[in-house]
């Protein structure tokens, strides 16, 4: 009896190189369990695993073994090497002389399903991905419960052994684009990934581009209302986060509350948030060019108030913005790095004190400051976090360039933004686009929230299709039919 | 003599994107200052000149589309082959090439010229030609999907800025339109022709029309395209004519910059100043169409590549467009090219639409004579 | 490899891109004129005088005021910049005043090369002083901060909700190559500490020709059809009010209405002689009356609407003859003459004959559309 367990030790020892702790629990002189004590639900183990093996006497193959041990995941096994992966995922291996099983009795920690934390809406509801894919996968299973939806299963890593799932609605999504996100997946099999963020960067189409080009989603409404529209979402095992694609450039101004809204208030919330980052982009780059250029432009009433508060300053406007620009990076970073209620209280008096003082100091005008903490305002409007960082970075050659050129520098960077929008993709899907083609958005059908107006004449209702086949209609939170 | 190795069905659009692209390449630098031109021949009945132009344009339009559909949908390259041979017809191609990079030149010196005696006195030519050059360039290589995305937000534009439009009205003298036909028939046909300069560029449908997807409804869309650059055109020379008093019209260089130069806002003033500059979103789309045809051209014929042509083409308009040094050297370039435009999108098409029947009828005739 | 040579050619293109600096012009750093003044002076020299902002949060004035002699206006802008410490723009300017000097000479010459600058708007406001537009200008005055700016505030009101017609640079060249039409511009004039509108100055051409006053020229604003809700009073004798006047007291009546829309059609009536019928259809709110005067009935109203179109009537027709006396066709009845007749081939000279002869006939129809708030 002894002899069968130091055997096993032997074994073990070899593998683990270090000194692991394996229990190994004999049961018979040819029969013995191992497992990690510590991922394994000992409950699970003593009635499921224990108590069968130990009325039993005698075990001829896996077949019976596997009927014997009352676990719902079992599996048999060709040789040690094979359990190891999974007894460090906390199944349990039942070993006779010529034979192998392992048994699913992980309890592996696991957060309770907990609310959204960084993307908060007002309603909603308060579900957010769990670090545990099951989990996760369970959340989407039950908010859609319908066949179509398709789960694919790939394993991806060197070491790691990271589970990776790839979810979509197999009758709404594009088929090439499940393709071309399998065969990136595939195509990174040697590398070594910690989480769906860092997996995101990895399979993007275009690495040089700072825009994101996949929305990273903690929500679960979110993921399956993209999956609604055809999306795939790829889950990554310990990884709290979603990664939706393909998307549009438009998608990373649309908040799932939106549709929670109803299409009035949410077309005006949608609204908003364009013009929000209209203002973070342009407004800073806007008083520098007319400050250094455009001075035609001032009306008068505004002119006098102007020169006053620009009269002390001694930098040019470019640099004068620039610094202040930065020092609202410094304070937000700052913010953000510091425990929640530090952060708070030093965003306020870095605020206030720093602006104060520096309009005192004579070192920028207080006209400036309202606008940079407007921009900032309008940046902070975004919905996504990523694309709320690109567009404070987008600002800074704008505001360069407005200094060198003026309007016309800003005019350069918007069309080259523009330009480059147009030319990126999103899983080889068009990310940007200013009109949508009418057969393309077929594949992109989305959940109508506003019932088809009744009584609208056929000219009524050529008008309206007309209208919607713009991609201005992304900003009706309305119905998006086709 | 279909050629079915041009394009990937992923780059073709639907029929009604064409109500963006031909604008987008219609209206450019051109609508500064039109006005005048018109104004110099026919007067106060300038406007009656823009509607003739208009009318002559929809059935060039129609002669353009009926000449391809029976050309097997191909573009002018290849109707050039069919109708002249290898030889005459390359040879064709490359004197349409050749007024396409003109205007190419034409419209970034032009551009290059409003900015400079409008806003920027002292911004050195070459670097405004770069900035135009690497916009196009950067967007030309994206393909046709840049050009049409950014044709749509160039309409956007061209909308919004009509609607400025509505402010120097305030200013206007309605009496001023009368006595509607005050001159003679000579004069509205010699401001139509004029006017025609200003509107050529729908020649571009040549090569639009192979790469439209339901081919039915490009007749509908084209026609609507150029009735709506008409009804702009139409709106800015009324309004031009009522703001505008008969002998101050003519000393207007840049008539509808002048437009904008009444307009006050509260929050703003000056709006030229802003115009000019955003104007860059209407005139980049048409340069980069051109750029594209261009290029198209040379696969087809030399079978250059893509890429090198387009950075040649670039190099190209760029030193042409830096040996421009003043105001008459820009103006005469333009009569130079008005004249020419009126030949290709006139003249020209009519021939070929003449030439396709006279080749049809002579296949019929041969053929019913052999059987 | 390939990405280090894309990353050269842009390396290479930015500093391209850099190197062509455009000249800058920083606010701050400018003198921004608001207001311009030219007098002219004999020998074709001008002396100009610019009002150029100069706030600073210590003092109550906000401008300063610098004048030089120069022979043209780009001239003076030269030698003005080596006045002052800032760099002299003319981007800002808001209002422009000759003095009549200058007005009677001829004006167009300084108004073309304020347009031939791109950076001086369509809209700045033309004005004339009444004496010298340098001490207009240049006085001190204790109540006003900027005068460039209160001046361009004061005639901006004026248009918009009074009796001064607009008089802008696009108004007063769309007037001076137009055959048809003449311009008109305010006159400004220094009263002790301040500065108001005295009345309009009526150009022929380019020149100054005449002036009128106040009340005229809220007639002639009606006529050219641009007149705005503004008050208006009107002398009546007592003895045609006399059958429905409640109060007996002596001297005329007066009676304030306010325009609430006028409509004017003037009409070319005959070629040969030459006439013109006007019809101006009013809406009138009374004001103010200075007897009591029975509103009670149909025919008191009928009475008062009346008496207030013949008042009109005849005060515009004594306007309308000034006008061609002193041949300035403020009104624009060359425009109507041109719009109605073919082929007129209409110049300057011609018209100004006929305009002198024309025969004018105004009709008013007033339409009395309340009393106010009581009867």
């Amino acid at each position: 009896m002894t002899d069968f367990v130091d055997t096993l030790r032997d074994q073990f020892a070899l593998r683990f190189q270090d000194h692991t702790k394996i229990v190994i629990r004999a049961v018979s002189s040819n029969t013995a369990v191992c497992y990690l004590p510590e991922l394994v639900d000992t409950d699970m183990l003593n009635k499921f695993i224990l108590a069968p093996l130990l009325q039993v006497k005698w075990i001829p193959n896996s077949e019976d073994l596997m009927r014997i041990l009352t676990v719902g995941e079992v599996k048999p096994l060709e040789s040690l090497n094979e359990a190891i992966p999974l007894m460090m995922k906390g199944w349990a291996y039942v070993a006779t002389t010529d034979i192998g099983v392992v048994a699913n009795v992980a309890n592996l920690p696991k957060r309770q399903i907990g609310a959204p934390e960084n993307e908060t809406t007002i309603l909603g509801p308060m579900l957010a991905f769990s670090e545990s894919i099951e989990t996760s996968t369970a959340l989407l299973r039950s908010s859609i419960p319908d066949p179509s939806l398709r789960n694919e299963e790939l394993h991806f890593g060197n070491k790691r052994h990271t589970l990776i799932r790839l979810m979509f609605m197999s009758d709404r999504v594009e088929e090439n684009c499940v393709n071309v996100v399998r065969q990136r997946i595939e195509q990174l099999q040697n590398n070594d990934v910690t989480g769906s963020a860092e997996l995101l960067h990895m399979i993007q189409d275009n690495d040089s581009s700072i825009f994101p080009q996949m929305l990273l989603t903690e929500r679960v409404d979110l993921a399956s209302h993209s999956l609604l529209e055809g999306k795939i979402i790829i889950l990554v095992d310990g990884s709290q986060l979603a990664i939706i694609g393909p998307t549009e450039f438009t998608d990373f101004f649309l908040s799932t509350e939106d549709r929670y809204m109803g299409w009035g208030i949410g077309t005006f919330l949608r609204c908003l948030r364009m013009l929000a980052l209209f203002i973070s982009v342009y407004l800073t780059p806007a008083y520098v060019a007319a400050l250094t250029f455009h001075y035609e432009i001032i009306p008068s009433s505004l002119l006098v108030s102007l020169i006053e508060s620009r009269s002390k300053v001694p930098f040019p406007p470019l640099f004068e913005t620039l610094i202040l620009e930065i020092t609202m990076e410094l304070l937000r970073e700052a913010g953000a790095r510091l425990p929640t209620k530090v952060g708070q209280t030093m965003g306020i008096v870095g605020g206030i004190v720093i602006g104060q003082a520096a309009v005192q100091a004579g070192f920028t005008s207080n006209i400036l400051i309202m606008l940079v903490a407007l921009a900032a305002l309008g940046s902070f409007a975004t919905p996504n976090y990523f694309m709320s960082s690109t567009l404070r970075l987008v600002r800074y050659p704008m505001v360069i360039l407005a200094g060198f050129w003026g309007s016309i520098g800003i005019v350069f960077m918007s069309l080259l933004v523009v330009i480059h929008l147009i030319r990126q993709t999103s899983f080889g899907q068009p990310y940007f686009y200013a009109i949508h083609p009418k057969d393309q958005s077929n594949t992109l059908s989305q959940d109508m929230l506003m019932p088809e107006p009744k009584g609208l004449t056929s000219t009524g209702h050529s008008i309206r299709k007309f209208i919607k086949s713009f991609r201005l209609s992304s900003l009706w939170a309305g119905d998006i039919d086709n | 003599m279909t050629n079915p190795e041009h394009t990937p069905a992923k780059y073709h659009f639907k029929a009604y994107m064409l109500l963006f692209l031909i604008p987008s390449v219609q209206i450019g630098v051109g609508i500064f200052g039109f006005q005048r031109y018109i104004y110099k021949e026919s007067g106060h009945d300038a406007w009656i000149s823009v509607i003739l132009a208009g009318i002559v344009t929809h059935i060039v339009m129609w002669m353009m589309i009926t000449t391809m559909k029976k050309n097997n949908d191909d573009d002018l390259y290849d109707i050039h082959c069919t109708l002249f041979g290898k030889w005459i017809g390359n040879a064709l191609s490359v004197v349409i090439m050749l007024y396409f990079i003109t205007n190419m030149t034409a419209i970034v010196r032009t551009y290059i010229e409003a900015v400079q005696s409008w806003i920027f006195p002292d911004f050195p030519t070459w670097l405004l030609g770069l900035i135009l050059v690497v916009l196009m360039v950067y967007g030309s290589l994206g393909g046709i999907r840049v050009v049409l995305q950014l044709s749509f937000i160039s309409f956007i534009m061209i909308a919004a800025t009509t609607i400025l439009f509505y402010y120097p009205l305030q200013y206007a003298d309605w009496r001023r339109l009368l006595p509607v036909y005050d001159t003679t028939v000579q004069h509205l046909v010699a401001g139509a022709m004029k006017m025609g300069f200003t509107i050529a560029g729908f020649e571009v449908i040549f090569f639009l029309y192979t790469l439209v997807k339901d081919k039915d409804k490009a007749l509908r869309y084209a026609q609507g395209s150029i009735l709506f650059s008409n009804l702009l055109y139409l709106i800015i020379m009324v309004i031009s004519i009522v703001y505008f008093s008969e002998n101050q019209m003519p000393k207007t260089i840049w008539g509808s910059i002048n437009l904008l130069k009444i307009i006050k806002y509260p929050f703003l003033e000056r709006i030229e100043f802003i115009a000019i500059p955003f104007w860059m979103f209407v005139v980049l789309p048409g340069f980069m169409m051109l750029a594209w045809i261009l290029v198209r051209g040379t696969t087809r014929i030399f079978k250059w590549n893509q890429k090198l042509t387009i950075y040649g083409i670039a190099a190209v308009v760029l030193i042409a467009s830096t040996c421009f040094q003043n105001r008459r050297q820009i103006d005469q370039l333009n009569d130079y090219i008005g004249q020419y435009s009126v030949v290709i999108s006139y003249y020209y098409p009519c021939l070929l639409f003449i030439m396709t029947y006279v080749r049809q009828w002579w296949k019929d005739h041969k053929g019913s004579k052999e059987s | 490899m390939k990405s280090m040579w894309k990353i050269a050619v842009l390396i290479i293109i930015s500093l391209c891109l850099l190197v062509g600096c455009v000249g800058t012009s920083v606010l701050e750093k400018l003198g921004l004129s608001v207001a311009v003044g030219f007098d002219g002076l004999p020998n074709n020299k001008l002396n100009v005088t610019s009002v150029i902002l100069n706030p600073t949060t210590e003092s109550a004035k906000k401008s300063k005021v610098i004048s030089t002699i120069a022979n043209s206006s780009k001239g003076a802008r030269i030698k003005i910049n080596s006045m002052i410490s800032h760099s002299s723009v003319s981007g800002q300017i808001r209002v422009v005043i000759f003095d009549d000097q200058l007005g009677k000479a001829g004006v167009s010459d300084v108004v073309e090369n304020l347009t031939r600058d791109p950076f001086l708007g369509d809209s700045i406001y033309l004005a004339m002083s009444n004496g010298s537009a340098h001490e207009l200008l240049s006085h001190n005055y204790p109540q006003i901060p900027d005068i460039g700016t209160h001046l361009y505030e004061m005639i901006q009101q004026h248009i918009e909700d009074d009796w001064v017609p607009s008089c802008t640079v696009q108004d007063y060249r769309s007037a001076m190559y137009s055959i048809g039409s003449d311009a008109v511009l305010p006159i400004l004039m220094k009263k002790d500490d301040s500065v108001e509108i005295s009345g309009l100055v009526l150009f022929r051409n380019d020149k100054a020709v005449g002036t009128i006053g106040q009340s005229e020229g809220y007639l002639l604003k009606l006529l050219r059809g641009k007149q705005k809700e503004y008050l208006q009073e009107i002398g009546i004798d007592r003895i045609e009010l006399e059958p429905h006047l409640v109060s007996h007291k002596g001297g005329k009546v007066r009676v304030v209405i306010s325009n609430i829309g006028s409509k004017v059609r003037i009409r070319l009536t005959s070629m040969k002689p030459l006439q013109f019928q006007v019809h101006v259809h009013m809406n009138v709110e009374l004001q103010e009356i200075t007897d009591r005067y029975d509103f009670s009935k149909n025919e008191a109203k009928k009475l008062l609407e009346k008496k207030i179109g013949e008042e009109l009537q005849k005060e515009t027709d004594q306007l309308i003859q000034k006008l061609q006396r002193m041949n300035s066709d403020a009104v624009g009845f060359g425009n109507v003459y041109r719009s109605s007749v073919r082929n007129a081939h209409l110049t300057r000279d011609k018209w100004g004959e006929k305009y002198q002869k024309a025969k004018i006939q105004t009709q008013f129809h007033v339409n009395l559309i309340r009393t106010g708030t009581i009867e």
